[in-house]
């Protein structure tokens, strides 16, 4: 194996289980995550001499992620391949309310692809409006209007299972 | 539900416990290295 290669699956072992987490998120799905963790590890390493020069190899891989599963969704192929209801079957956090968890997954499943990237952006990478809207190829005022509408939708669909949620502003 | 509130849920989701991986880091490589010369043909290099 040659330096850069190594290199590469030095990272990749490195980061893998935060990259199924952040593919787990978006795709609500363990088996959709990890093929689409395999496509991005596959364009990885197409890019992987200009991705080790980078100062945040994450970002630049987080941007590879998001990308393809959005071009996925945009897909025909996918469209019609894309079984609903197949998040169901997976397992649950240790010490979580299954249930909880089991209404976010569904909630998050329903909304759009690209509210679901853009909530997950926010909220779970930390990301900024500014940062999002890089990453997303949009403007600034498409993520504020993305994250409100998925956050009014997520509201709409939680809130009645969880008794209404009036005080949680 | 509150953006802090989102922020909880999102992390709890993402501490499910996962399957083993499906994951074949061969078959990327290979692909990839299939893409990187294919990039390069493209670019006449």
């Amino acid at each position: 194996m040659s330096g850069p290669q190594v290199d590469y699956v030095e990272y990749v072992e490195a980061r893998l289980a935060w990259l199924r987490r952040l593919a787990y998120l978006l795709c609500q799905d363990w088996h959709e995550a990890d093929d689409l963790v395999q496509a991005t590890l596959t364009r990885l390493y197409t890019y992987w001499p200009r991705a080790a020069r980078m100062d945040n190899i994450d970002a630049y891989v987080r941007t590879i992620l998001v990308r393809t599963f959005l071009g996925e969704r945009r897909s025909p192929w996918f469209r019609r391949v894309l079984l609903p209801g197949s998040a169901q079957a997976d397992g649950v956090a240790a010490g979580a309310d299954p249930d909880v968890v089991l209404d976010v997954r569904e909630a998050l499943a329903a909304i759009p692809p690209r509210q679901r990237a853009t909530l997950v952006l926010r909220f779970y990478c930390d990301l900024d409006v500014a940062q999002s809207a890089i990453l997303l190829g949009c403007s600034a005022g498409t993520v504020k209007s993305q994250t409100s509408k998925g956050l009014a939708a997520l509201r709409r669909m939680l809130e009645p299972a969880w008794g209404g949620g009036s005080d949680r502003g | 539900m509150d953006e802090a509130g989102l922020r909880i849920l999102l992390n709890r989701l993402a501490d499910t416990e996962p399957p083993p991986a499906r994951i074949d880091l061969d078959v990327a490589i290979a692909r990839g290295r299939r893409g990187r010369r294919w990039r390069r043909v493209r670019a006449g290099v």
